[in-house]
Parts: structure tokens; C-alpha cells; sequence
């Protein structure tokens, strides 16, 4: 507060203070002089000690002190005899002005201490005041913006001006905290663990420092500030979140109703088509054929919008895996069943290690895997190529891998198959979507294993891992 | 077309669908009859007293789920179930509410054809009274009545719990049983959260009864949804 009596209104103010007690002493002096020889000489002295005590509770100490002297020589000059001597004549009342003058020392200190601690008190209650409102208003920020604006209200009311940088940055506070530049004063705003911004202050008059008092009551606006900004942040988090959440469920809806709408032509055309195809010799062997190939290309067309579809929904997190304990053999039955009935000479060799343990996998997505890894191996291998499919424990994975012999990598090409729509033969007659592996990468990782290609003797590789967890226990029963 | 040929009831609402079905079905010497809603096809179903149900689970004004268990309260008629999507936890539900088979769309039309014929050889062994006690598959012999097991005449040694899952596969040929059915049947209702032990069991089984355990051909994998268990491969 030291700065508000510093303005030349104050000091005009303060110039008026000394006139008036001036005044009252001097208007003490003109109601006492008519009654001088009917009171006593005692009853004047409490008179100017009156007045003295009423200047000191209205004007504070510095005109009381003036108003004590004052009243002593008035007091001194018309009443005391002889009269219109100053401190001149016999001594008899010296002890009297002396006590005169001490009471009316003690009278203005005691008053003005008492001054001085209302004032206080009250620039305490306005600074409680100030805070609780820059803590409302804060409290009802709705962004840093909002924040800086609160804390630069509350500034200002000091004379000082603020500025605020957020950023979610521990470096940010340090560097703060070490950084002082002349005039200004940096605070971090840490909120629990984390530093939400720096709050620097300047004053506005940059003559003068930032006092003790000031410094205190940034600090608590910082905290204060540092709280809301993580409120906000907080906020902001839950409302990104509940987005997220809808986003999802609206492309999960998507998603679903596109399937349904683009399998049901595929449906028709697929069953019309084989209709044709299989019409026991109701069409021209020519035309029959035709309806075959319409049939082979619908079901490509399936193939690939399921693998799209697939895909979409491991990128968007909208299926979770359906992940249970059971055999790995379990899907490797049912794969190659599926990838072996597509053509009369497919034949896969299996070398699964014995006593594998159960493995925690969602079987519709690996299956999805094995297929599309044993169709490419089908698709470009030589023609009587060897195609086989292995399982191997090792020590926290199992290792699944998929080779066939006689046609390698493109070297050069091995890290960037499992991109989306990346073919291992630009342009090559052989049908595909370059789907097929940036799929397994996908299912591959959802299941927390990793997928990788390379070339063996002859031949080319796909592995894969899967985590092995700790399986639960399988009771035998009680034999009979 | 006698009275005599098998009646299939068709419930799909896509009438290019229903048109390739019916074509496969007639060259099954089958009639059939249309219907593209539930309703239509409860009361179809409930008139004509068909051989078989062929059924879409997304039709427009009820859930296909809700089809098959008011058709279960009163007819035990076969139920193939052609889903659109790809999603097994629906295939589960049609097959746990009674569906006997499903078929994931599209579908060749053999594949069909083949679904049709197995499903309507059941009804009528169902028809003709109990399967009797002796049962073979591949060079496998299985007598109900004395609970022996043989395998190309030398006897083959089950587990209790083994030989109950057997009896469950081999008295439900050509249907897809769900993991939450066999689990019920053989372990009881209260093992549900057994689903290893299920496929534990399998495994077990096919060692013992299939030729090539790594490539089953009776005790067959539909995967994500249950078994199925094959006469002839």
C-alpha cells in the first residue's frame, strides 16, 4: 500500500491534516480565552488535551504532535500568568506544561498506533477480499486466456502488470525460476506434480521493486492461477476424451453399416453368378465360364472389402480382440483348412513343436493371419513350390513362421511389405490388395507380438510372435 | 414338385437372394416358400410346417435372433442362418437361441447345397426315430449302449469327460455346437469361464480319434463360434 500515499493527492491531503489541527488548537484557544478568569487553570489544560486527542483520532499522529506543541504554547501564552509571556515569568507551571505536552505526545502515539492497526487490518480484509475474487474468477475461467485476464485485474490493482505463459513444461519452471531480469519476477505455476505456465511481473512504475507484501500476495495468485489452469486442463482432457469416445462409436456405426450394405450386392452377385456357373448344362460351356470368372472377381471384391473393413477396425480400436487360452494347433487345423480347399494341389507342411503350451490369442484375427500369410505364400511361390508352417517356443514368445522355398524377397523391398497397400511385384499379375500383410502387422501387434520377413536358404519367410503369458492350469480328472 | 419333396421356408428380405436360394433349392428337389420379414415368416412357418428354415438375421422389422426363439417354443424344425456380417458373437447368439447352421454371406452355391442337404438328412433321421447305439465315423467305431470306443478294431481308452464330449459331437452331426453349449453339457452351467478346458479336451480327442490330428476331418474347428462335428469328411 506504500505506493498509494506516494501520489501528490495524498501529500496535498497530508498539508491539510496539519492546517486543521492548527485550527483546533487555535479554536480551543478562542473558546477558552472569554472564560479564562472564571475556570481554573486545570480545566483549561484538559480543554487542549481534548483537543489534541480529537486531532490525533481524526488526523493521525503527525498533526497530533503539532497540535500537542501548539496547544502547549497557546495554553502557556493567554492562560497562564502573566498572561502573553511565553515560557518567560515565574516557573510555577512548568511541571504543568511539561505533563501537558507528554500527555499529548503518549495521547497521539497511542492513537495513531491504534490508526495504524485498523488500517491494517482493513488492507488485510481488502486483500482477502481481492483474492477471493480473483479466485472466483478464476475459478470460472474457461481458458488461459481467461486466467491471464483475472490475474492481470488482480495486478493492476497493485500497480504491477502480469503476463502468463502456459505450457505443460518441468523444463519451463526451472529455467523460470533461474531467470531473473531486472524489473521483473517470474513465478511457476505448479499445480500437484506439474508445472502449467510461469506468471512473470512487472511493476507498472519500474522505479520501484516489488515489495515484500506484493511478493506474497503473487504467490498465492500464482497458486491460485496454476489451479485453474489445471482445472482446465483437466477439462479440456475429460472433453477431448468424450469426443474420442463418440467419434469412435460413430465410425464403429459406419463401419458396420457399409458392410452390410456392400456384402449384400456382393451376396447376389456372388450366388447369381455361381447359379450360372453350376447350371449343370443349362448355359454354353463358354458362358458358363464366364459366370465362374464374375463369381472368382465378386468374391476377390469380398476378400478385399472385408480386409478393408478389418483393417479400419483394428486402426480405430473399435474391436477389441476377443482374446481366450487354447491350442495353437486349434487354428492352424482351421486354417489350413480353409487355405488348402482353395485349390486341388495346396498342400502345407506343418512342423509344430511338441507340447505347445495354450496361448492367449483371439483365433478369428490369427486365422485371418495364417490364411493371409499361407495364401501369399501360395500366390508367389514357383509352382510346386514346398510351403510350410512352423511353431517354436521360445523363452517369452511363441514364434510362428510361414516360408516357402524358391522365391525370395525383393531385396531392398523386405522392410516396407507390411506398409499399407505395399505389393511385393509392382504391377504383377498376381491379385491382391497389398492388404494382405499391413493387416497381420496390425493384428500381429494388437496382440502385443511383433511380424517381420525374411529371406532363408532358398526361400522366403514370414514370422511372427506371440506373447506367451502364463497360461492357466488345466486339472486333470480323477481317473476311474 | 410332389407333396412328398422336402418344404423349405426362405426368410430373407433381399429378393435377389432369395431368388439364387430358391433356384438351389429346387435343384435339391426342394419347394420353398418365400418370406421377407419376421412376421411373414413366423406365420409361413407356423401354416406350411416347412422341412426346413432358412434364415437372414438382418431383416427389417425384427432381430433374426428373436425369429428362431419363437420359432424354438413350438417347432424344432432346422434353422440355417445366413449372416451379413461377419461377426461371430451374432452367429453365436442365433446358434445358441436353436439355430442348427449358419453361413457367413456370400456364400457359393454349393456350399449351400451341401448345408441344405445335411440339415434335411437330420430332420429326417429325427423323424424316423433314434440313431440307434452304434455310431462310425473314418475307421472309428463308437458303441452308445456298452461305452466302448474302437479305433480300426482295437479299442481306444476316453476319459469320462472325453467320451461325454464325444457323445456330444457324434449326437449332433453336421451342427455347429457353441463353446457355451458343449461347456454346459459336459461340465455343466456353472463352468462357463472353462473355455481352455473345452479346447483342451478337443485337442485330446482328436489325438485319439483322428487320422492326421493337425488336420481334422470329423472334429472340426468353426472358429471363434464352437465345433462341428463330421460323418463323412
Amino acid at each position: 500500500m506504500s505506493f498509494a500515499f506516494a501520489t501528490p493527492f495524498a501529500s496535498t491531503r497530508r498539508v491539510a491534516d496539519y492546517l486543521a489541527a492548527v485550527a483546533v488548537c487555535w479554536l480551543t484557544a478562542a473558546v477558552a480565552l472569554p472564560l479564562r478568569d472564571r475556570l481554573d487553570l486545570p480545566d483549561i489544560v484538559m480543554l487542549f488535551l481534548l483537543a489534541v486527542f480529537v486531532v490525533a483520532t481524526l488526523l493521525g499522529r503527525g498533526p497530533a504532535v503539532v497540535a500537542s506543541f501548539l496547544s502547549v504554547a497557546l495554553f502557556d501564552y493567554y492562560f497562564d500568568t502573566p498572561h502573553h509571556l511565553l515560557f518567560l515569568g515565574d516557573t510555577e507551571h512548568v511541571l504543568t506544561l511539561a505533563i501537558m505536552l507528554a500527555v499529548g505526545l503518549v495521547t497521539a502515539q497511542l492513537v495513531s498506533r491504534a490508526a495504524a492497526k485498523a488500517d491494517d487490518a482493513q488492507a488485510r480484509e481488502r486483500e482477502t477480499r481481492q483474492l477471493y475474487e480473483v479466485a472466483r474468477d478464476m475459478a470460472g475461467a474457461r481458458d488461459g486466456t481467461e486466467v491471464l485476464e483475472a490475474a492481470r485485474h488482480y495486478l493492476s490493482d497493485r500497480g504491477l502488470s502480469g503476463n502468463l505463459v502456459v505450457a505443460d513444461d518441468d523444463r519451463l519452471a526451472d529455467r523460470a525460476e533461474g531467470h531473473h531480469v531486472t524489473g521483473i519476477a517470474s513465478f511457476p505455476l505448479r499445480a500437484g506434480t506439474k508445472v502449467r505456465g510461469v506468471l512473470a511481473v512487472t511493476p507498472l512504475d519500474d522505479r520501484i521493486g516489488l515489495a515484500d507484501t506484493q511478493h506474497r500476495a503473487v504467490e498465492a495468485l500464482a497458486s491460485l492461477a496454476a489451479l485453474a489452469l489445471e482445472r482446465i486442463h483437466y477439462a479440456e482432457a475429460a472433453q477431448r476424451a468424450e469426443l474420442l469416445v463418440a467419434d469412435e462409436r460413430l465410425r464403429s456405426a459406419v463401419l458396420s453399416s457399409l458392410s452390410h450394405d456392400l456384402r449384400t450386392p456382393l451376396t447376389t452377385l456372388v450366388g447369381l453368378a455361381d447359379t450360372l456357373a453350376e447350371g449343370r448344362g443349362t448355359l454354353p460351356a463358354d458362358a458358363a465360364e464366364t459366370a465362374g470368372v464374375i463369381r472368382d472377381q465378386a468374391q476377390a471384391m469380398h476378400k478385399l472389402l472385408s480386409d478393408l473393413l478389418y483393417m479400419a477396425r483394428l486402426k480405430s480400436n473399435s474391436a477389441p480382440l476377443r482374446r481366450e487360452w487354447q491350442p495353437f494347433e486349434d487354428v492352424v487345423g482351421s486354417s489350413l483348412r480353409l487355405a488348402e480347399n482353395v485349390g486341388p494341389d495346396r498342400h502345407v507342411i506343418i512342423d509344430l513343436a511338441p507340447d505347445l503350451p495354450l496361448i492367449f490369442f483371439d483365433a478369428v484375427l490369427i486365422e485371418r493371419v495364417l490364411c493371409n500369410l499361407l495364401d501369399n505364400a501360395f500366390k508367389y511361390a514357383r509352382p510346386g513350390a514346398r510351403i510350410s508352417l512352423a511353431a517354436r517356443l521360445a523363452s517369452a514368445y511363441l514364434e510362428v513362421s510361414v516360408c516357402n522355398d524358391g522365391s525370395e524377397f525383393p531385396a531392398g523391398r523386405i522392410e516396407s511389405m507390411f506398409g499399407l497397400f505395399v505389393r511385393g511385384t509392382n504391377e504383377s499379375s498376381i491379385p491382391g490388395g497389398g492388404l494382405g500383410l499391413a493387416i497381420c502387422k496390425a493384428i500381429v501387434e494388437a496382440h502385443g507380438g511383433s511380424i517381420w520377413a525374411e529371406n532363408c536358404v532358398g526361400g522366403a519367410c514370414v514370422r511372427f510372435t506371440l506373447p506367451r503369458l502364463t497360461p492357466p492350469a488345466v486339472v486333470s480328472e480323477d481317473e476311474p | 414338385m410332389n407333396a412328398q419333396s422336402p418344404l423349405t421356408l426362405v426368410v430373407e428380405d433381399e429378393p435377389q437372394i432369395r431368388r439364387f436360394v430358391c433356384s438351389a433349392l429346387r435343384d435339391e428337389s426342394c419347394r420353398a416358400s418365400e418370406a421377407g420379414s419376421v412376421a411373414q415368416g413366423l406365420d409361413l412357418a407356423a401354416r406350411e410346417r416347412p422341412d426346413l428354415v432358412i434364415l437372414d438375421l438382418g431383416l427389417p422389422d425384427r432381430d433374426g435372433v428373436d425369429f428362431i426363439r419363437e420359432l424354438r417354443v413350438w417347432s424344432a424344425v432346422p434353422v440355417l442362418v445366413l449372416s451379413a456380417r461377419a461377426d461371430e458373437p451374432e452367429k453365436i447368439a442365433a446358434l445358441d437361441a436353436g439355430a442348427d447352421d449358419y453361413l457367413t454371406k456370400p456364400f457359393g452355391i454349393g456350399e449351400l447345397r451341401a448345408r441344405v442337404r445335411a440339415l434335411l438328412r437330420r430332420s429326417q433321421m429325427q423323424g424316423d426315430g433314434d440313431a440307434g447305439a452304434l455310431h462310425a465315423f473314418g475307421d472309428v467305431e463308437v458303441d452308445l449302449a456298452r461305452h466302448i470306443v474302437r479305433r480300426a478294431g482295437a479299442e481306444v481308452h476316453l476319459t469320462p469327460v472325453e467320451y461325454n464330449l464325444l457323445v456330444q459331437l457324434l449326437t449332433n452331426p453336421g451342427r455347429v455346437l457353441t463353446h457355451h453349449r458343449l461347456i454346459d453339457k459336459v461340465w455343466g452351467p456353472a463352468s462357463r469361464e472353462k473355455g481352455h478346458y473345452l479346447r483342451v479336451y478337443v485337442g485330446r480327442l482328436r489325438q485319439k480319434l483322428e487320422a492326421d490330428p493337425g488336420r481334422p476331418r470329423h472334429i472340426l474347428t468353426e472358429t471363434g463360434v464352437g465345433y462341428r462335428f463330421r460323418l463323412q469328411p
